[in-house]
């Protein structure tokens, strides 16, 4: 940890803080039941974060337990932005094959076009390059693919949460930062200090902005966000989908 | 860092930012469900578009030039009105085609049974409706150029053609809806 310039050390500590009251806000309000893939990805970002304190960053150990936990990290995040999907689009018969044939397409759209800027970096034969050069692609896809899940939320007025939002937004900020900083750290430019200071704050701003948006309120789901949705809401959209049936039959029998 | 890899990758950046933006104000504004009623549907009428395709006959054109104290001024002025009669009816049939189109996705999205065809047409039917809207705006621009082939049938007719398809999702099932 001393290893680290001064505003590094803040950052890092601000960071294991909000990491730690997040961890324990989603466990308070349950949400970790629903969020289990993002739970668990906070929980490894924990554990790596404290190692810095304990273990010299130049040390062969710190760098065989980075590329470890980095690599853990990674997979979680894409399975947390699978979880979110799938829970966005629970219980939605209608459209059951259409998300799945959706999210099959962006998913290989999104890896083609994250693959192209590829043939510009430069691989460095260590461990660490290695993880690099895997770590951009997966950051920079699984940002295509927000986008694109957003676009098909707003083509469809599938019912979402706060949450959700709240959650998409936190992701897109944090892979495209994540995407962008070891993009050019692969391109061969070293800009250590300032790139992390820069990586470090916008993902403390993304952890701040769950520890204070996601909560239980969040969870209900709305057509239009910030309209209060109640079961009454629902009954009398369900009686208007009923009676613009009955208006649609009754003009054909014309 | 070079200049010519800054400027690339500052436009990337500026142009993925817009989509982010652009996605999501769209997401956290969408339209209010409560506005697609029977009542708008029981009020809706392809007759309404009617006199859409006589708008921009030349016969009208043609008889003016017959009468006495005809001059072409009097023409000019009656087809700047015409088209702009035209356009606002453009923008009613837009309007209605995209009121039917946000009432199939309600029907999709609360439907109990898989609707995967009907979305397809749904969409397909979007994007040659948009692209028949464009042409005719086109048309239209050209109008005082001499290009007089403005064709506003096939935009009533995919009007049309949506209202039967909405219809056919309703017919189906007696289509159930269930709360997500």
């Amino acid at each position: 940890m001393h290893q680290l310039p001064i505003e590094q050390q803040i950052l890092l500590v601000a960071q294991i803080v909000v990491l730690v009251a997040l961890c324990a806000k989603l466990w308070w309000d349950g949400l970790y039941k629903i969020y289990s893939w993002f739970f668990g990805y906070l929980v490894v970002e924990l554990l790596q974060m404290l190692v810095p304190l304990f273990v010299p960053l130049n040390s062969p150990t710190y760098r065989d337990y980075y590329v470890v936990s980095q690599a853990l990290v990674i997979c979680f995040s894409a399975l947390v932005i699978l979880e979110l999907y799938s829970i966005i689009l629970r219980g939605l018969a209608g459209i059951e094959k259409v998300s799945r044939r959706y999210i099959k397409v962006t998913l290989l759209l999104a890896i083609l076009v994250s693959l192209l800027p590829s043939r510009l970096e430069k691989t460095s034969n260590t461990l660490t390059g290695y993880l690099f050069v895997f770590q951009r692609p997966v950051m920079s896809s699984l940002f295509i693919l927000i986008l694109l899940i957003a676009g098909f939320l707003v083509y469809y007025p599938i019912p979402i949460g706060r949450n959700v939002l709240v959650y998409l937004v936190g992701f897109a900020v944090y892979f495209v930062a994540t995407g962008t900083t070891v993009f050019i750290r692969n391109l061969g430019h070293y800009w250590g200090r300032p790139m992390s200071d820069v990586y470090m704050g916008v993902y403390l701003t993304s952890l701040a902005l769950w520890l204070f948006a996601l909560n239980r309120q969040g969870e209900t789901k709305s057509v239009v966000v910030g309209h209060q949705w109640n079961p009454s809401d629902e009954r009398r959209l369900l009686a208007q989908l009923e009676a613009i049936n009955a208006s649609l039959l009754r003009s054909a029998r014309k | 860092m070079q200049l010519p890899l800054i400027l690339p990758l500052a436009l990337v950046l500026v142009l993925l930012a817009a989509c982010f933006v652009g996605l999501f104000w769209r997401l956290a504004s969408r339209f209010d469900a409560q506005h697609c009623t029977s009542e708008w549907l029981d009020g809706f009428s392809l007759d309404s578009y009617a006199p859409m395709e006589r708008l921009l006959e030349s016969s009208d054109v043609e008889f003016l030039a017959s009468q006495a104290g005809y001059h072409a001024e009097i023409a000019k002025r009656l087809m700047v009105e015409r088209r702009r009669i035209f356009a606002a009816y453009l923008g009613h049939l837009v309007r209605d085609f995209n009121q039917l189109v946000r009432i199939g996705k309600l029907m999709i999205v609360y439907s109990t049974e898989d609707r995967q065809e009907f979305a397809r047409r749904l969409w397909r039917q979007q994007i040659r409706f948009y692209a028949g809207v464009c042409s005719l705006r086109l048309q239209l621009a050209l109008y005082p150029l001499g290009w007089t082939a403005t064709d506003p049938h096939r935009l009533v007719a995919a009007l049309a053609s949506m209202r039967n398809q909405v219809q056919l999702l309703a017919s189906l099932s007696q289509t159930q809806f269930e709360p997500v």
